[in-house]
């Protein structure tokens, strides 16, 4: 029996009136980041890092609810904000669900997703101290949103049940969500750091690149 | 519940160990994977087990199986229902319901009679078949007494109840009782060893008169 969104079924032009809406806030995302990246050119750790996001998704889609995407948006939320995020999660949703099946689940997925990156924008502060990743708080994190995702993902069965049942379904599903909590954070603990020096390492040198003078002195 | 306790228990430990073990640098690493490993393996059990406690909570009259816990959905299942002064020992205070492990893990007392429905089963194309799974898979709690007759098998008793125990049928058969089959809901025109079952199939059999 299904319960989600996979149960709606939209016709041709409902589904291109949303994609286009949704590759349209993609382009606006990218184009109007935020301040402090304009100097910087992370567009290529960005591609990067979002076919790290949708092959991971595709290569780990056989184990059941554990995949990169949450993890690596997380640290795009961290190291490149809110926009960039949102921008993310739009192009791995979209790209990746082409293989995986594409449909009104797609939308809840990247708002679920976009709502991760953003929040580990606004709490950037927490998780990088003196410079250094906070690896405790960075997993604590990873393994709330492995529910919190999962939660926003699921309130697309309020299309074919009711409310009194939503809790039971969210219930039911613990288990399932608690695979995507630890899918993240045993990516948080092995791969944060590595990742979070790359990127560092990326935006650095690119600053350092527009100001050559400033660099050799 | 027990299952569930102890693989909770038991993925805790191994993570506690896989985290005690490593060096203090590597320990959230270690753990991790220990842990998502673990939780993997016994992800089947997990959710089997949680299924079944959660199931309890589910109170849905408008459920288009049958009134089965939603764990059996798209599943098959064979319901046994005796008149409450007929119930076998311990399934006189309501329908309850055994997994096809033999786990008796949810009592429906609303529902309007007593007995049990054996259920989660997948695969069976015969009737005949998915009922000898159902008795085997709880033991000798529901034991049928069948003899063949020119119309296929004839159920005469489950667990021991005889239809003519509950009822008064009359010697020359004008009037009687017997063990009715249903599947999914209506009754079948064909025996149990003739059934075609669907992969939800709810068979039932309870006690009607002629």
């Amino acid at each position: 029996m299904l319960f989600d969104a996979h149960a709606v079924a939209l016709s041709p032009t409902e589904q291109f009136l949303l994609d286009t809406f949704i590759v349209s806030v993609a382009i606006a995302s990218l184009i109007f980041t935020d301040d402090k990246n304009k100097s910087r050119n992370p567009g290529l750790i960005f591609v990067i890092l979002a076919v790290l996001a949708i092959s991971g998704r595709l290569l780990l889609d056989p184990i059941p609810n554990v995949q990169p995407v949450t993890f690596l948006i997380i640290m795009v939320g961290i190291y490149f904000g809110i926009s960039y995020s949102i921008a993310f999660a739009a192009i791995v949703t979209m790209s990746s669900n082409v293989m995986l099946g594409h449909g009104l689940w797609t939308n809840y997925q990247i708002v679920a997703w976009a709502l991760v990156g953003i929040t580990a924008a606004l709490l950037r502060s927490q998780f990088i101290q003196n410079e250094k990743l906070s690896i405790a708080k960075l997993a604590v994190f990873a393994g709330f949103s492995g529910f919190l995702f999962d939660w926003i993902v699921s309130l697309s069965i309020l299309h074919t049940v009711d409310t009194s049942f939503f809790l039971i379904y969210l219930l039911n599903g613990l288990p399932f969500d608690l695979l995507h909590a630890a899918g993240n954070i045993a990516l948080v603990a092995w791969f944060a750091n590595p990742l979070s020096e790359l990127i560092t390492r990326h935006t650095s040198l690119t600053s350092q690149e527009a100001v050559p003078e400033v660099a050799s002195n | 519940m027990s299952t569930l306790i102890t693989t909770v228990l038991a993925i805790i430990i191994i993570t506690a160990l896989g985290f005690l073990a490593a060096k203090e640098e590597h320990r959230l690493k270690s753990a991790s994977v220990v842990f998502l490993v673990i939780l993997l393996l016994s992800s089947s059990t997990l959710s089997t087990e949680w299924g079944r406690m959660t199931s309890e909570l589910v109170d849905n009259d408008e459920d288009p199986h049958y009134g089965l816990p939603d764990l059996w959905d798209g599943k098959q299942a064979v319901c046994f229902h005796f008149p409450s002064d007929f119930a076998p020992s311990g399934l006189n205070d309501g329908r309850h319901h055994i997994d096809y492990d033999g786990t008796d893990f949810k009592t429906d007392e609303n529902w309007n009679s007593t007995g049990a429905c054996v259920g989660g089963f997948e695969g069976y194309e015969v009737g005949i078949d998915l009922l000898n799974a159902a008795v085997t898979a709880t033991g000798d709690l529901f034991v049928l007494n069948a003899s063949e007759s020119s119309f296929g098998l004839f159920i005469n008793t489950i667990a021991g109840v005889d239809p003519c125990d509950t009822h008064t049928c009359a010697e020359d058969f004008s009037s009687g009782a017997y063990w009715e089959l249903l599947h999914n809901g209506a009754y079948s025109m064909l025996g149990i060893s003739d059934l075609p079952l669907d992969s939800d199939s709810v068979i039932t059999w309870q006690i009607a008169t002629y």
